[in-house]
């Protein structure tokens, strides 16, 4: 199979070949058209034949031509002849008659006839003649006297021509009438030829016209037959001839033929046979010139092709064998397929290798069986391509081998006739390295760019002639043009490079640009999109092809502004250091870690002790004393071990002197040790007399700063800028800010702007000399923010010149004074507005009174009166209630404390409300307590009274009020009373009392308030409670609004203001509760809920059972 | 004759104004116990002048004053300030509010209304 294949592939890879022979050879197919065939005897022969037979006939035409038209001639001579003689026969006769006149002519007439004349006429077999009259009467005519002799005694009668008893004369007769219609108009001699019985007979008509009416016609008549004789002899002897030579011609050509087509013959049958592959062909030499040369040609060429043949056959054999070691050997895959299922049918091991199946799983199956083909669309595509064009050309191919490895391949594939059966001849090139070479180097490249995208330094590319191809990220950070921007732009062009530098930039450039170097760094200024100017470092590189042209630049940008402004910085710090180095009068000497010199550093001291300046790598306990040395190598050491500067002092004699000097040890780096020496000779010499001086000045200094810190008031020393020089620990609880905080500002900063103008005024006349002190109320701002009031005291510090040097202030917190005096002046506005409010209808209403204008009006003067009389007394308990408020809150009343009994103190006050109580129509339900208590009675009653009126004034008629005492140890009054209506116990306030201090120790706990009130106003008998009376009075009134529900307990802070008017009230009947509660170190408070009512509570301590 | 609108929460106050204006004045006088019914009548009347008083819960004699400016109606009405507030701090306020003038009580009945009309004078 397969070899039978393969030498089909052959035979179509050398197609080319037998074209080759194909030239020389002829084809076996035949013609596409048949043509008649014409043998070559034919050929020669017919057109011999043909030519001599047209010259015979044509010949023989002429001859009969001529035949005839001599008889013709000689006939129509010959009735001429006859004609004249007959005339003149009849002119003689004429003359020889003496009489004249018709006698005459009948004479003639009759001698005609007499003599038969006619009859004597001797000129043809057959011919004859006769005469007629224009009438056609016979005049004459052989044999005719016979005929007219009847009639000879009398005139002679003439016979009609037509009538003639002759026949041919009356045929002839009948013929002229029939032609001519009479004979009257032959005037001329006329010739013709008339046919008589299917015979030509010449006819010659002659006028005969003589005088005395003499008219008469001689016709003359010969039958053709009497000449054709001879010329049908003649005729039939040419043809004979004729006939002969045609014969003669024709069976020469067939001669001439067949030895002129027998050669060709041959020709043709050697050269069919050489066709057929038998190369031994020769032909016979011929007798004739031209063919014998034929044949050597041919013979010639016959060798030559079987020598062509014997060439091509090798060649084909030599290009199979090496198609066939190609295909085996050829490392690409090659396989060979049917066209139309696509089964494999040879491949190569190649194949074998590259699909990892064997080769009997492979022939005869698909490559889809195979499961060769990872994309099924890509098989499709494969076929309908090769069946549309026959052939496919690297195609990219996705498969999968046996062991289900994915790969790539180029596929060319040809449709190839195989046997007569399409098939297609696959050629593979596996490209999966190349694909995954590509892939890595797809990746490779998206790693350089994530590089270049990451990279902290700008990169930039650009073609040769400066345009931007990449401007990465960072290159937009440092620059600030995007990338869009940029890319297709000229460097040159966008400003990129400081104008100063460009020419530089540029030179520098030139170089990388024509290839004279790779790569260049160089440092310039660059503008960015923002107008900055920044310095870069720019490395630049070239990149070039394999030909080591230059293909773009690479360019990356640091921006190194900051590098070189701390460069420069540094410079100039290097600089300082030397100069600083210089100016420093020590001697600065580096040593090894064993006390080797290694460099002097600085030599400035006036006098050293090392007086030999090139020591270097000498111990130390060569150059110095021993115990000094020894000192230092111990310093350098500890210094070495610890990394701590040492500092010592040390005694040594220099030039006859004791010097004194410090040292300083100090490490550098970790073999090494700066040694610095210092002649502090003169220092020590005057410390002892400075040392005893500030030993007096530090006593001193200390004095004043215990003074200065334990001050009570603040103290601060401030600058004449007004920046806190020195501040006390006082100034700095008043101001709240750490002492560090205050010295890092001025006394501006603190002060409320408000007081600022005139606080600085003050300073100015201060420091111009206008006062020598002042004192100021002023307001500081607490760090905090609140407003803190002081009181300043500020004088001026003066130099020996009289020159300002600073102030020192002293700075007292008077803010409890002020918030005093807030307090008083605001409880001043306050009774003042109260007090004048019925004071104002007093007046007004005894005003008018007085005027007498109402003593017609006495229902308005009563009421007027009434006005006066309702605020005398509501002016009266508002000055009674100020004055116990003011008494009980200053302690000025000493509440007499006594056992009182729970119930009493419910009963007395319930009675003395009970007037009003039935007045209003209210009930009251009392639930009363056996207990005993500590307290003031009536203050407690007072308490009650004031609370249960209260509950009286927002009651409607028919409300019950229920008064309530009863033991309590702090739990909420929820959890007690068991009502456990959340919802409605919402306002619920414990420890809604509104003094500070309440507000401070905001808890419900009765020992706080009781600590409290204790700290307050101190009782100094009283027991420690271990539980309390709670009382309680509750009403059915519109309710408190929770806002109100603390302030309500302060003075003149009525729910609504027009309460103390409507209700009788002061507003200040709830302080004077909370103050005799608090007096007794209990606490009151109320819940309500607004339109359901209100519950006042307070308690009072209990005494425990021992103490009662 | 003038029309007089006072605004006070104090019933007796009012009254004894009312009865002085009336009859020393011989004026028509309005009474409204809150600032929100003073607007309401000042609103719905024309009068010559408002006495206000000052000190009021809920909407003080302040609050009535602006909104009295600020109503286009009531705006060109003088206001004359009725007050028991005599301390320095309120004094202040009171000058830079832009009022007819105030009325210290307790007042004399009898010659306020010739107060008034000087105030209002004064004020044209």
């Amino acid at each position: 199979m397969f070899s039978s294949n393969l030498k089909n592939i052959v035979t179509k890879l050398n197609f080319q070949l037998f074209i080759v022979i194909g030239f020389f050879m002829p084809s076996r197919r035949p013609p596409s058209r048949s043509r008649l065939k014409i043998p070559l005897q034919w050929v020669l022969v017919v057109p011999f034949a043909l030519q001599t037979l047209g010259v015979v006939a044509v010949v023989g035409w002429l001859s009969y031509r001529n035949g005839q038209k001599a008889v013709e001639s000689m006939a129509y001579h010959l009735l001429q002849d006859v004609s004249e003689r007959i005339s003149y026969c009849l002119d003689t006769a004429l003359q020889t008659q003496p009489t004249t006149g018709v006698r005459n002519w009948q004479a003639v007439e009759q001698e005609l006839r007499d003599r038969r004349y006619l009859n004597q006429l001797d000129f043809s077999g057959s011919g004859t003649t006769f005469i007629v009259e224009r009438s056609g009467a016979l005049v004459a005519m052989p044999g005719l006297e016979k005929y007219l002799q009847l009639k000879v005694r009398s005139q002679p009668q003439r016979l009609a021509v037509v009538n003639a008893p002759d026949e041919r004369i009356r045929a002839i007769g009948q013929q002229l009438i029939k032609q001519f219609g009479s004979f009257r108009d032959f005037n001329t001699v006329t010739q013709l030829k008339v046919t008589i019985d299917r015979q030509q007979q010449f006819v010659q008509i002659t006028p005969y016209q003589r005088h005395y009416g003499m008219d008469w016609l001689i016709i003359t008549v010969v039958p053709e037959s009497d000449f054709i004789d001879v010329t049908q002899r003649n005729l039939w002897l040419t043809g004979l001839l004729s006939f002969l030579t045609l014969l003669g011609t024709t069976a020469t050509g067939f001669l001439t033929a067949f030895w002129i087509a027998k050669p060709i013959r041959q020709l043709s049958q050697a050269s069919q046979a050489l066709a057929e592959g038998r190369w031994q062909q020769s032909l016979e030499d011929s007798w004739i010139t031209e063919l014998s040369v034929l044949a050597g040609s041919f013979n010639r060429t016959a060798d030559q092709l079987q020598q062509s043949f014997e060439q091509i056959k090798t060649a084909l054999q030599e290009s199979e064998e090496k198609f066939t070691k190609v295909f085996r050997t050829s490392p690409d895959p090659i396989s060979i397929m049917t066209f139309e299922g696509g089964q494999y049918l040879e491949v190569n091991d190649s194949f074998l290798k590259f699909s990892e199946y064997s080769r009997e799983e492979i022939i005869g199956r698909t490559p889809t069986e195979l499961n060769l083909s990872v994309d099924l669309q890509q098989e499709a595509v494969l076929k309908e391509h090769l069946r549309q064009h026959g052939t496919l050309q690297n195609f990219e191919y996705y498969y999968r081998t046996k062991t289900g490895k994915l790969g790539t391949t180029l596929l060319s594939m040809e449709r190839v006739e195989l046997d007569g059966q399409p098939q297609i001849l696959t050629i593979a090139k596996d490209i999966s390295d190349r694909k995954h070479a590509e892939q890595a180097l797809q990746q490779a490249l998206q790693r350089i760019d994530s590089y270049f995208e990451h990279s902290p330094l700008a990169v930039m590319e650009w073609d040769q002639t400066g345009r931007v191809l990449r401007w990465s990220t960072q290159a937009e950070q440092i620059f600030g043009w995007s990338a869009r921007k940029m890319k297709g732009r000229y460097w040159q062009e966008c400003g990129l490079v400081y104008e100063e530098d460009r020419d530089r930039v540029l030179a520098e450039l030139t170089p990388l640009r024509s290839g004279l170097t790779t790569s260049c760094i160089m440092q310039n200024r660059n503008h960015t999109k923002d107008g900055r100017l920044i310095v870069c470092q720019w490395y630049c590189s070239a990149v070039l092809d394999e030909m080591g042209n230059l293909v773009s630049g690479l360019s990356f940008a640091q921006d190194i502004t900051d590098r070189t402004q701390i460069e420069a910085t540094l410079r100039e710090t290097e600089a300082r250091n030397r100069a600083i180095l210089h100016a420093i009068p020590d001697l600065i000497t580096l040593y090894t870690a064993e006390g080797t010199y290694i460099a002097p550093i600085q030599r400035n001291m006036t006098y050293d002790a090392i007086a030999d300046t090139n020591l270097v790598g000498k111990s130390i306990s060569e150059l110095l004393p021993p115990d000094i040395a020894d000192l230092q190598l111990r310093a350098t050491e500890h210094v070495l071990k610890t990394g701590e500067i040492q500092v010592f002092e040390q005694e040594i004699w220099v030039r006859g002197t004791l010097q004194y000097e410090e040292v300083r040890v100090v490490p550098f780096g970790e073999e090494a040790v700066l040694i610095i020496v210092r002649d502090i000779s003169d220092r020590k010499r005057s410390e002892i007399e400075r040392e005893l001086a500030e030993e007096a000045l530090r006593n001193s200094e200390e004095q004043i700063r215990q003074a200065f810190e334990d001050a009570a008031i603040g103290m601060a020393v401030v600058g004449l800028d007004g920046r806190f020089l020195r501040v006390s620990r006082s100034l700095c609880d008043i101001v709240g800010y750490r002492e560090e905080e205050l010295l890092a500002r001025t006394f501006q900063d603190i002060t409320h702007p408000d007081d600022l103008t005139t606080d600085l005024d003050y300073s100015e006349q201060m420091v111009s000399g206008e006062l020598c002190t002042y004192q100021l109320e002023k307001r500081y701002i607490h760090k905090q923010g609140y407003i803190v009031w002081v009181l300043v005291n500020v004088s001026l510090v003066k130099d020996r010149n009289n020159q300002p040097l600073y102030f020192v202030s002293q700075i007292q917190d008077i803010s409890d004074r002020h918030e005093l005096d807030r307090i008083k002046n605001e409880f001043i506005s306050i009774v003042s507005h109260e007090l004048r409010t019925p004071l104002t209808a007093i007046r007004g209403a005894l005003g008018i009174l007085e005027t007498g204008v109402l003593d017609n009006e006495p229902a308005t003067a009563k009421q007027m009166l009434h006005v006066a009389l309702n605020n005398s007394e509501r002016l009266v308990r508002l000055v009674n209630d100020i004055l116990d408020l003011e008494r009980l809150e200053s302690g000025k009343i000493q509440l007499a404390m006594e056992l009182c009994e729970v119930t009493d103190l419910l009963m007395q006050a319930v009675e003395s409300v009970q007037a009003i109580v039935t007045q209003a129509a209210i009930s009251i339900e009392v639930t009363p307590l056996q207990a005993k208590i500590l307290a003031a009675p009536d203050a407690i009653v007072q308490t009650l009274t004031n609370l249960i009126g209260n509950a009286i004034k927002f009651s409607n008629p028919g409300n019950t009020i229920w008064v309530t005492a009863e033991a309590w140890d702090g739990r909420k009054v929820e959890e007690k009373d068991g009502r456990g209506d959340g919802d409605d116990c919402q306002n619920s306030k414990f420890g809604a009392a509104d003094s500070p201090e309440a507000k401070i120790h905001n808890s419900p706990t009765p020992q706080s308030a009781i600590l409290n009130s204790q700290t307050l106003h101190p009782i100094p008998h009283t027991p420690s409670p271990t539980s309390y009376i709670l009382f309680s009075i509750k009403d059915q009134g519109r309710g408190i609004p929770p806002e109100k529900l603390e302030s309500i307990f302060g003075r003149f802070q009525q729910v609504d203001v027009s309460d103390s008017r409507d209700k009788g009230g002061t507003g200040l009947g709830l302080a004077i509760c909370k103050s005799i509660v608090h007096q007794h170190g209990g606490k009151i408070w109320v819940e309500s809920v607004l339109n359901r009512g209100s519950t006042f509570y307070f308690t009072l301590p209990q005494l425990s059972r021992a103490e009662a | 004759m003038k029309r007089v609108l006072v605004i006070d929460d104090d019933f007796d106050i009012r009254t004894v104004v009312k009865v002085a204006l009336e009859k020393f004045g011989g004026w028509q006088v309005a009474v409204a116990d809150c600032g929100a019914k003073g607007l309401e009548a000042a609103k719905a009347e024309q009068f010559d002048v408002i006495l206000l008083d000052v000190s009021m819960p809920d909407m003080d004699g302040f609050c009535v004053f602006e909104q009295l400016q600020a109503n286009s109606i009531t705006q060109s009405v003088p206001v004359i300030l009725l007050t028991a507030k005599v301390l320095p701090g309120d004094r202040r306020r009171f000058a830079e509010m832009k009022v007819a003038g105030v009325i210290t009580k307790p007042f004399n009945p009898v010659t306020i209304c010739n107060q008034v009309s000087e105030l209002l004078k004064g004020n044209t």
